[in-house]
């Protein structure tokens, strides 16, 4: 039964695998990279964008083809312009096509003199690399997009996530930290911190984390998992079963986890 | 009596025959002068035969001799007339020799015979023979004296006195004594029965004028006139009635003539038509008038165009003479309608002609240089003469023409001159006059079109009429290299281009040395078809520079192959800004696909398609564009262009178009391979440019097949190295470091690459030997001692694995002795087994430390748990509790070692920064965790930095 259970979770994961993870942050107050990265606004926020930043939004939205379009028709006067070709960069790194926004990543890189703006086509440069897998060279990005500017935070939360998918706490524990000292209501930096908590063993602070994230981002797959892995490894089964049931289930990656650990749960309660 | 008249019949007959003889041609003459002579002188050889002659034979002789005389006076007379004829000069005494000869051999021979017998019967007749050979054939003045001796020795009234005494009329008459004549014939005029008597009434007539006798002398010719009716006279009617009509009019008795003539002549023409001469010339108007009339009513029915003609000819005479200006015009216009023979015509040429002048003359005179005013009408009449004057000479309308544009001219009227001047010299040209007047009537032209003061443009059209003539006349003259050059100016201020092509080619055929100047002008003619935006003519000038016909050198040629290129394509270039590429393309194609258009410009334009075509992101078409049109230019043209193409090419790339730059750099490669210093840049453009679609496969073609064109390829291999690893291409990436025996070139960096691609397949264990294999073909001393770390490693890791597998098993009945040498037994396996693993930490691959810090940690952990989890059966409870404690203790050392494990795994990874492989397994020494694997999706939480300051 728990097989069927499983199989058929599995089958509706698959389906829905391609929704991803829905990062989208609906209130200025919780994005403590909200000056700096579009990837957590919403659509709504993303409309209000103009200028110069109505094309990358368009990306963000997933309306490439648009985007794509409206950079055509701007490069004319904006040839030399080192954010024109960031955001174009970033543009097919969101689209998945990674070696063009190496390229256009690396004409902003030599068209540049301003470091705010070097951190960040580093910082973008870091993120396809990251994707690739190319950890190293994506570790590398990151510190050089943080030597340039070392008050950007976006930069300094990307190698932190490296870090933490590469289990290397203590190192990505030193930059969530002064992250979350700095933007103490940023979901991701108290789910971060929550996550390297759990790791560690911690759960009592990993908790702490995880309550300083509201309701509606704690249902998230990926929070949501953790949480209830805190709950379970803290002994309380129910709550943990019931943090796993208002998980959405969307991202076949954590859903799959969901399902091992609620495996894990019930076996643990029958006995 | 009887024969002098045979003799003088014999005579007559002779002159006659000879007469009618001279009339064939030279051959029969001669030939019947010799049988005449021969004649003779058969008579004379018979005479003297007779020796003793009577004066009757040698008076014959005497005759005979006469006749001679007349025959070798024929002859030499012919002979003379020959010479004449030839323009050679001979005295009349040499030209007559024989004659004058035998006239003296006779002369002496009759006044022999005379002396011989000098009463003889043929006394008159000699002397008087001896009269008219004087009078015909010496000139000796002797005609007198022989005369009156002749008349002396004849009887009166006989034959031969009248003969002699006729003869001596009229020698006085033609000596001009007509007193003495008149004296002489008044004493023979009553002869009637002389059959010349209508001679002699003529001649006697004459002499009755000459001493004012008019009255009779009319009434004599008159006489004569009416004799010569009769048959027995000879008929004098002709040359009386020309005499006649001449009588009356001295005489004053014109009425009197007429009458006359319209009675007794039948065919009266001739004689009033003379007559009319006559009272003309005399000053009687109106009885020439009348005479014309009349004239007019009486032409000869089978003459009468002639007579006509005739008579109009003599009116035109009369009515000039006589100041009739009205009735001469109506006359000489009347001439050029009625028929004319050859000399009529020209005689009303020459009257009209004369008339012509001396009106030219008094208009000439007559203008008034001060106010311009002249005699319109006389001018007008003036025209009109010259016009008949073109009809009646046709041949030499040409002229007559120009002398109505002379006279105009001449009292400035300079329009119509000029008109006439050009009549002049169209018909000159056409049927050439007799005079050569080509030169004059052109500077005619000219000056007319100078004094003309037309309007701009008609001026311009008379002067393309003037040059066009000047130079049909004389093209090669060398005033003609500047009027073709003027010629040509006009057209060009005109814009007209067929004529100023046929006005250069002109100058070009009769200048062909003036190079400069042909290209001028044909650059004048470019100039303006570059004004009008006239983008069709300018390449057909285009064409004509580049076949060399104008000897342009070739940078001007270039100049105007790009000027014509700027103005074709400057609407095209305008469409394409206001956003209508694909008008702008078809406009292109039209000039591509046109022949009239140069080379130069037909591969400008198809290059322009490829560009609008990448515009447009079409890059099959841009490329395929590129390639058709990129053959057609030279050498120095493509690499002009391959600069553009390049500039393309990074533009198709900056318009995120990589397929097509990157076919735009493998074209240049294609078009510029020998160049190999200048392509590393497109070489590696090209390579890039398909990397960035990750188009491997491609990629790796472009590389393998135009290495070639490049001196140094490590920048591409490494560029395409780390592209291959970046993008998860392992198998190419081994096939192309194999391929290229790249293994030690790039080492460094394979170095690093391949270690990262084992410890990413490390989980599997064909990929890690595969991969393996590639790591020992770089002979790398660090990554051989890793493979031998890995090893033993891996075996390591089994055996631990093993000896965990298979736990002491306790049995029914606990046996502590067994069990304690079990477990140390154990222990010291599990030791050395780790000491092993510990060992490889001193490699230094921290990739392989971290493994080994995860292996030991699990073992350990899995020892501890086992140990922990020994309970003895069939024991006492104490024993049991005890046991556990002592098993506890034991398994919180290996915990602890566990934990250290760990902690150092940590720490090691935050000293060194190191980011674990994704194959190795989490291990936190927590059940559920290194279940789950709970890991942080990187990849999916970072954050792309967009707001830039």
């Amino acid at each position: 039964m728990n097989v069927i259970k499983s199989l058929l979770l599995l089958a509706l994961f698959s389906s829905c695998a391609h929704k991803g993870l829905e990062k989208s942050l609906h209130s200025s107050r919780l994005d403590g990279l909200r000056h700096e990265s579009l990837n957590r606004y919403t659509n709504q926020d993303l409309e209000g964008l103009k200028g110069a930043f109505k094309s990358i939004a368009l990306c963000h939205k997933g309306r490439y083809n648009e985007a794509f379009s409206q950079f055509k028709q701007d490069l004319d006067t904006n040839q030399n312009n080192p954010v024109y070709w960031n955001h174009l960069g970033t543009c097919y790194y969101l689209k998945g096509e990674y070696p063009k926004a190496l390229i256009y990543l690396e004409i902003s890189m030599k068209l540049t003199k301003k470091k705010k703006l070097l951190a960040a086509v580093y910082n973008n440069i870091g993120l396809v690399h990251l994707k690739q897998g190319n950890l190293p060279e994506a570790k590398a990005s990151f510190k050089l997009s943080i030597s340039n500017d070392k008050y950007a935070k976006t930069p300094r939360y990307n190698l932190a996530q490296l870090y933490l998918s590469r289990t290397n706490f203590n190192s990505a524990k030193q930059i969530l930290e002064k992250l979350a000292s700095q933007k103490p209501n940023d979901v991701d930096f108290n789910y971060s911190l929550g996550h390297l908590y759990l790791m560690k063993k911690q759960y009592i602070k990993a908790l702490s984390k995880f309550d300083r994230i509201p309701e509606q981002y704690r249902k998230r797959d990926d929070v949501a998992l953790n949480l209830a892995t805190t709950f379970h490894l803290m002994g309380k089964h129910e709550e943990a079963l019931k943090t796993l049931d208002s998980a959405p289930k969307t991202t076949s990656n954590f859903a799959l986890q969901q399902v091992e650990l609620r495996k894990r749960i019930e076996q643990k309660l029958n006995k | 009596m009887k024969p002098i008249v045979l003799f003088i019949l014999f005579n007559f007959i002779f002159a006659q025959t000879v007469h009618g003889q001279a009339k064939k041609k030279d051959t029969s003459k001669i030939t019947r002068w010799q049988y005449l002579l021969k004649l003779i002188e058969e008579e004379e050889k018979t005479i003297n035969m007779v020796r003793r002659k009577t004066d009757h034979l040698l008076y014959r002789q005497f005759e005979l001799m006469t006749e001679k005389i007349k025959l070798y006076k024929e002859k030499e007379n012919h002979a003379f007339l020959e010479m004449s004829s030839k323009g050679k000069k001979i005295t009349r005494k040499k030209a007559f020799t024989q004659t004058l000869n035998r006239y003296e051999k006779t002369r002496k021979f009759g006044i022999k015979l005379l002396k011989r017998y000098p009463r003889t019967r043929y006394k008159a007749a000699i002397y008087h023979t001896l009269a008219l050979n004087s009078r015909d054939y010496a000139y000796d003045k002797r005609e007198l004296r022989y005369l009156r001796l002749a008349i002396q020795s004849a009887r009166k009234k006989s034959e031969i006195w009248y003969l002699s005494m006729t003869s001596l009329a009229e020698y006085h008459y033609n000596n001009k004594n007509y007193k003495n004549a008149v004296s002489i014939y008044n004493q023979v005029i009553d002869n009637t029965d002389d059959e010349w008597h209508t001679k002699n009434l003529y001649n006697y007539g004459w002499c009755l004028l000459k001493t004012h006798k008019f009255e009779k002398a009319i009434t004599s010719l008159e006489v004569g006139y009416k004799l010569s009716f009769e048959t027995k006279y000879i008929d004098f009617r002709e040359q009386i009635m020309q005499s006649l009509v001449s009588f009356y009019v001295i005489g004053k008795q014109i009425k009197r003539g007429i009458n006359f003539v319209m009675k007794y002549d039948k065919t009266p023409y001739t004689a009033l038509a003379r007559f009319a001469r006559k009272t003309s010339e005399k000053g009687f108007f109106d009885e020439t008038e009348q005479l014309i009339d009349l004239a007019q009513d009486n032409f000869d029915p089978k003459e009468k165009i002639e007579q006509l003609a005739d008579l109009r000819l003599f009116q035109f005479d009369f009515y000039n003479q006589y100041k009739r200006e009205k009735k001469l015009f109506n006359i000489a216009k009347e001439l050029t309608v009625i028929t004319l023979n050859d000399y009529q015509k020209e005689e009303a040429i020459r009257k009209i002609s004369a008339k012509s002048r001396d009106e030219q003359i008094i208009i000439k005179k007559d203008f008034d240089k001060v106010s311009s005013s002249y005699d319109v009408a006389r001018l007008s009449s003036l025209e009109s003469y010259f016009e008949f004057l073109s009809v009646l000479d046709v041949k030499n309308e040409a002229m007559y023409r120009f002398f109505t544009a002379e006279t105009l001219y001449s009292v400035k009227e300079y329009q119509r001159a000029l008109s006439s001047y050009k009549r002049a010299l169209e018909t000159q040209m056409k049927t050439p006059s007799q005079m050569d007047l080509n030169k004059k009537a052109v500077d005619g032209i000219f000056s007319s079109i100078e004094f003309s003061q037309f309007p701009k443009e008609r001026e311009k059209d008379e002067l393309v009429y003037a040059y066009t003539k000047f130079l049909q006349l004389w093209p090669k003259e060398k005033k003609a290299f500047v009027i073709h050059q003027k010629l040509f100016a006009i057209y060009l201020s005109r814009k007209d281009h067929k004529n100023m092509e046929i006005a250069l080619s002109a100058l070009i055929k009769n200048f062909p040395k003036k190079g400069e100047t042909h290209r001028k002008l044909f650059k004048q003619r470019m100039d303006l078809a570059i004004k009008q935006d006239n983008a069709y003519l300018l390449a057909s000038l285009v064409k004509t520079m580049q076949v060399g016909k104008f000897g342009f050198p070739k940078e001007e040629t270039k100049k105007a192959e790009v000027i014509l290129a700027n103005l074709l394509f400057g609407k095209f270039q305008k469409l394409n800004r206001e956003g209508k590429t694909e008008e702008a393309i078809a406009g292109y194609k039209q000039v591509f696909f046109n022949n009239h258009y140069p080379k130069s410009v037909k591969s400008e334009a198809g290059f322009n398609i490829g560009i609008l075509y990448t515009d447009l992101n079409d890059s099959a078409k841009s490329v395929k564009w590129f390639k058709k049109t990129f053959p057609l230019f030279n050498n120095k043209e493509k690499k002009i262009k391959r600069v553009f193409l390049e500039k393309m090419a990074k533009r198709s790339a900056l318009l995120q178009d990589f397929l097509n730059a990157a076919h735009i750099q493998r074209l240049v490669l294609d078009n510029f391979c020998h160049t190999k210093k200048q392509n590393i840049a497109n070489f590696q453009q090209a390579i890039s440019f398909d990397l960035a679609n990750d188009y491997v496969l491609r990629s790796l073609h472009t590389f393998k097949s135009y290495k070639k064109c490049v001196e140094d390829t490590t920048a591409t291999e490494a560029s395409i190295i780390s592209h291959l690893f970046r993008n998860g291409h392992s198998g190419d990436l081994f096939s192309f470091v194999e391929d290229y025996k790249l293994s030690q070139k790039h080492k460094k960096v394979l170095v690093d690459y391949y270690e990262r691609l084992f410890w990413k397949n490390f989980s599997d264990k064909g990929s890690r030997n595969s991969i393996g294999k590639y790591i020992k073909a770089l002979h790398d001393p660090e990554l051989n001692a890793m493979l031998t770390g890995v090893k033993e490693y891996l075996v390591t890791k089994d055996a631990l694995e093993d000896l965990l597998e298979s736990p002491i098993e306790l049995g029914e009945v606990f046996n502590p002795q067994k069990f304690n040498v079990d477990l140390n037994n154990r222990i010291s396996q599990f030791a050395k087994l780790t000491q092993r693993q510990g060992e490889l930490l001193s490699i230094g691959n921290p990739q392989l430390s971290l493994f080994v810090y995860d292996q030991l940690a699990l073992s350990l952990s899995a020892l501890a748990s086992e140990i922990r989890n020994y309970h003895p059966q069939g024991v006492p409870k104490e024993m049991a509790a005890q046991f556990s404690k002592q098993m506890n203790i034991v398994a919180a050392t290996f915990s602890k070692q566990s934990q250290s494990n760990l902690s150092s795994s940590e720490r090691f990874m935050h000293k060194y920064e190191l980011l674990s492989p994704n194959s190795r397994k989490l291990t936190t020494g927590n059940g559920i965790l290194d279940v789950i694997q709970l890991r942080m999706p990187a990849s999916i939480m970072a954050n792309t930095f967009d707001l830039e300051k």
